[in-house]
């Protein structure tokens, strides 16, 4: 699976993030994790950081992949101003027009911050930030 | 915060922290290490874990393992294998008061004492888990020896060695060397009281420890 992930993020990105291959382990059926390399053997319930899940279309990132990954994505990222990223991590999803986008997974971001992925459906963003992480 | 200030893990160790939900001094040692190397985040409670979890993922801690046990036990688990330990112990926090007076309200000799048979069962299975040569932090966020200089006593009774240390910035009062007419070990002096008035803070004791090569 791991590397099934860094092809679609070359597809879908545009960006090449093999050299990170060392970092990624599999967790679960569907998550890939970030874990330091130094890490892998050592006994625990927990190991680093979620950072996608493989889903029907290909992957989501979670906030903490975008942040991690989003840096050498190409395209299919979308820059929000500063009301539309609030309502974004409200957990509303993005009405988007205007982005050269394509369908399928995309990366948030206001400024230089990232803020998680979502699916674009043609028409709109739908929310993937988990509830736990979305403000009130 | 201080502790991870004094224990100062670097990039590529393995670092233990036993006690360590909800994550903040976990977090801090991560980012210190540059996100190498391993800290095993240990404890021993699940709502806890969960907090300490959800601030790894946040924090994006990729060099934490997250580990779940009573930590009196973390010897058995994982042998002598850590380069640094921190053991930032479950305490009466009567240094705490000036944040929470609930912490006064609960505060009796009998939680001390029963506390600090906990806190020396950890204090020596953190010790036993180091590696010969290694270091490791001793703290807490209250005051009474019973909880500070006398766990670190059947340390040095075990052959532990106080190491001296500063915290720049930070005024800091000796570790006492005499308790209700018991006289500790000379080198307690070594470890720290930082008292609330001192640096307009909450209150905590710090002591550092190098394990004996045998």
């Amino acid at each position: 699976m791991i590397e099934e992930f860094i092809s679609w993020f070359k597809d879908r990105f545009g960006g090449d993030i093999s050299h990170l291959k060392e970092f990624f382990v599999v967790s679960g059926e569907k998550r890939i994790r970030m874990v330091s390399p130094e890490s892998k053997g050592i006994n625990g319930i927990i190991k680093g950081i979620y950072i996608a899940k493989k889903v029907p279309f290909g992957f989501s990132l979670s906030i903490e992949g975008s942040q991690i990954l989003g840096k050498y994505a190409r395209r299919n990222v979308v820059s929000l101003d500063k009301e539309t990223a609030l309502v974004w991590m409200k957990g509303e999803d993005i009405p988007l027009e205007g982005h050269a986008v394509d369908k399928g997974t995309v990366i948030i971001k206001y400024k230089w911050i990232f803020m998680g992925s979502g699916y674009f459906d043609g028409q709109r963003v739908r929310n993937y930030v988990p509830g736990e992480r979305r403000l009130e | 915060m201080a502790p991870p200030v004094v224990l100062n893990p670097r990039p590529g160790e393995l670092i233990l922290d036993l006690a360590a939900a909800p994550g903040s001094k976990t977090t801090q040692m991560s980012e210190m290490m540059e996100w190498r190397g391993t800290i095993v985040a240990n404890d021993v409670s699940p709502s806890r874990i969960n907090a300490l979890s959800s601030n790894i993922q946040r924090m994006g801690c990729m060099n934490v393992v997250i580990n779940r046990a009573d930590g009196r036990r973390i010897h058995r688990i994982y042998g002598e294998i850590f380069d640094r330990v921190l053991l930032d112990a479950p305490c009466s926090s009567i240094g705490q008061v000036r944040r929470s007076w609930e912490a006064l309200k609960r505060w009796n000799q009998n939680l001390v004492e029963r506390i600090s048979v906990l806190q020396r069962d950890l204090a020596i299975a953190a010790y036993k888990a180091l590696k010969p040569g290694g270091l490791m932090v001793y703290s807490t966020c209250t005051f009474d020896p019973e909880e500070n200089e006398l766990v670190v006593q059947s340390l040095v009774n075990r052959g532990a060695e106080v190491v001296k240390f500063d915290i720049p910035g930070l005024k800091t009062r000796e570790g006492l060397v005499e308790w209700e007419g018991v006289k500790l070990d000379d080198s307690l002096a070594y470890t720290r009281r930082i008292y609330p008035h001192l640096n307009d803070t909450e209150g905590f004791y710090i002591a550092l420890l190098r394990k004996v090569p045998i």
